[in-house]
């Protein structure tokens, strides 16, 4: 909780400058962020693109970041946010709760536009299978999404674990998948839940990680970070703002930002992406509609 | 020096009960605070009164602990209990008879606190992330890394931390400490530009006492244990109370059974780490993100 609150402060003081202000008049896109990695890493990545997109849209674009995947759920409307990147599980429960459009998803490096969820462990741990997790502690990401929470879920469960309570010692939520990371490095979690994408960024920082880590399981691809924005935003904007994401690979500046998202361009993204999403949540038994995402 | 009394409630022991024999590795809160889990455990299963302590905070040397062990086996305790690799070292020297059961040591099999007459719970810190996060503070190359020989767990760390630097281009400078005054005379003759303290409860107990020698060089500092926050910017340390909670796990089970053969030796990797701003703004480090944002504990 101390450091769910020393994250938000800090937050709000890093947004307070986050402010891109248009370069024609009143009209302004409020973008929301989850906390796929720590705060400052988020802004940091994606900073330069609201530049960017202000820039060639001639709107102005301001970003914020939540401090709680599921809190972009609840405060999409709340906060009057016009849209947001959303995971792969809030994504989905944007598109049941929300009246929002999938627009765009950036193509990674590797040129895949899908990314998949690691369940890791200490190399030094001992641990190759479940069985060995049991009376051990795990680093769940968040209840809204499937690569750190629901896939390591429907791992466990299809391998007998009928509770999580009654099998590991303890599990608790990192907020963010580099903390998770973290949390197996240090020794804080025995079992740590990451996505693909950030284990990789972490790894090419600092390449002795992968020297630490064993990788135990991988989840069904589910869909990268997907802007979307509110269905009843003008036409106009929607159009513009993806034309110019679209484009961004086809000039300098776009690629020097794109490579900052570690990405190679973005692509269209569309309702069907989120599929995935859906199976896993079926093979957990779970319905969107009433799926309790809110870590308690 | 010899305390000897009887912890907390557990006042007199009762015609079946046994006398445990307890011996810390130095008077460290970092043990204190394993005990009193220890003693406050027993007291929620109802086991207080089937306990008597005889508690020995020898000073942190190879003679003393072996003093303490041998007072207790002349005391003739049904089993001791040590804290740290030192005291459990002199144990295993002093006691072929007497059943041992420790805590608080790093790595035991690793460190050759192993044998037919002792069991206990032991832990793992990754050395490898205290070298990352120091790393993300400036420019480290060269870590100097304080042990004791007397204590073979921290020789384990010193080895640790020099498998962890080999890829990094990171020399680690070998400081091995036999007495409390060497702490100073090293400190001032050595060169490094981070230091890590060990486990050892020698360095422990006495660092404090060449604080102002260690500050005249504006290095960050690490430990392995709880106790010195105060000056170390990074400590991963182990949770003591969860090894209070073990340790009181497997000397009920030794109550219930007369002996240590079914305690299963546990090693925890369960750790806090804690990140002192205050001091790395005053040596002027980089605050790196991922100490505000994972720490446990953030000094400010």
């Amino acid at each position: 909780m101390k450091r769910l609150v020393v994250l938000t402060v800090l937050g709000c003081l890093l947004l307070s400058s986050q402010s891109v202000k248009a370069a024609s008049g009143d009209k302004e896109l409020l973008i929301g962020l989850i906390p796929e990695q720590n705060i400052f890493k988020q802004i940091e990545r994606y900073k330069p693109l609201a530049i960017y997109l202000s820039k060639r849209t001639g709107i102005g674009v301001r970003l914020t970041i939540l401090s709680r995947y599921g809190d972009i759920i609840d405060r999409f409307v709340q906060r009057g946010l016009d849209g947001a990147f959303f995971g792969d599980l809030t994504g989905a429960l944007a598109i049941e709760k929300l009246d929002i459009e999938p627009l765009v998803r950036p193509e990674n490096l590797d040129g895949s536009t899908s990314s998949y969820g690691y369940i890791i462990v200490r190399k030094d741990s001992g641990i190759r299978s479940v069985a060995d997790m049991k009376g051990k502690v795990v680093a769940f990401v968040d209840r809204a999404t499937v690569t750190g929470y629901l896939f390591p879920l429907a791992y466990f469960r299809s391998r007998g674990v009928k509770s999580l309570e009654g099998f590991f010692s303890e599990y608790y939520f990192t907020g963010s998948h580099d903390s998770s990371v973290y949390a197996v490095l240090d020794g804080r979690a025995d079992i740590g839940c990451v996505k693909n994408t950030i284990y990789n960024n972490l790894v090419s920082r600092d390449p002795t990680i992968r020297e630490e880590l064993r990788i135990i399981a991988k989840s069904p691809l589910m869909p990268e970070s997907t802007l979307c924005l509110r269905r009843d935003l003008p036409e106009e904007v929607k159009k513009s703002v993806k034309e110019v994401l679209l484009a961004m690979d086809r000039d300098s500046e776009g690629r020097k930002i794109l490579a900052r998202l570690q990405a190679k361009r973005f692509v269209e993204a569309s309702v069907e992406d989120f599929r995935p999403v859906y199976e896993m949540l079926e093979t957990l038994g779970e319905d969107i509609e009433t799926y309790q995402y809110r870590v308690r | 020096m010899i305390l000897s009394f009887l912890a907390g409630p557990l006042h007199a022991a009762t015609k079946d009960g046994i006398v445990a024999g307890v011996v810390f590795s130095g008077d460290l809160p970092f043990y204190r605070e394993i005990h009193e889990e220890l003693v406050r455990r027993l007291f929620e299963k109802g086991y207080d009164k089937k306990v008597r302590f005889i508690i020995q905070r020898p000073n942190p040397d190879a003679l003393a602990w072996s003093n303490a062990i041998r007072k207790m086996i002349a005391y003739d305790a049904s089993l001791i209990i040590v804290y740290g690799s030192g005291a459990a070292r002199a144990a295993l020297y002093e006691s072929s008879s007497v059943p041992i059961i420790y805590a608080a040591v790093y790595e035991p099999e690793r460190s050759g606190i192993k044998g037919s007459n002792i069991r206990g719970v032991g832990y793992r810190i990754p050395v490898s992330s205290i070298i990352r996060y120091l790393r993300k503070t400036g420019d480290i190359k060269k870590i100097g890394v304080l042990y004791s020989d007397a204590e073979p767990s921290t020789k384990t760390q010193y080895d640790d931390v020099k498998a962890a630097c080999e890829s990094l281009s990171i020399d680690v400078v070998k400081i091995p400490i036999k007495r409390p005054s060497e702490i100073g005379m090293r400190l001032r003759l050595m060169s490094y530009d981070s230091l890590l303290l060990t486990s050892s409860a020698l360095i422990n107990k006495y660092f404090p006492d060449y604080i102002l020698v260690f500050r005249k060089k504006p290095v960050p500092l690490a430990a392995i244990i709880t106790g010195l926050e105060e000056y170390s910017v990074i400590t991963l340390s182990t949770d003591p109370r969860k090894q209070g909670d073990i340790l009181a796990r497997n000397l009920i089970q030794f109550i219930n059974n007369g002996d240590i053969s079914g305690i299963e030796n546990t090693e925890l990797l369960k750790n806090s780490l804690t990140f002192n701003m205050r001091l790395a703004i005053d040596l002027g480090l980089d605050i790196p993100v991922e100490l505000l944002t994972e720490s446990d504990r953030v000094i400010k």
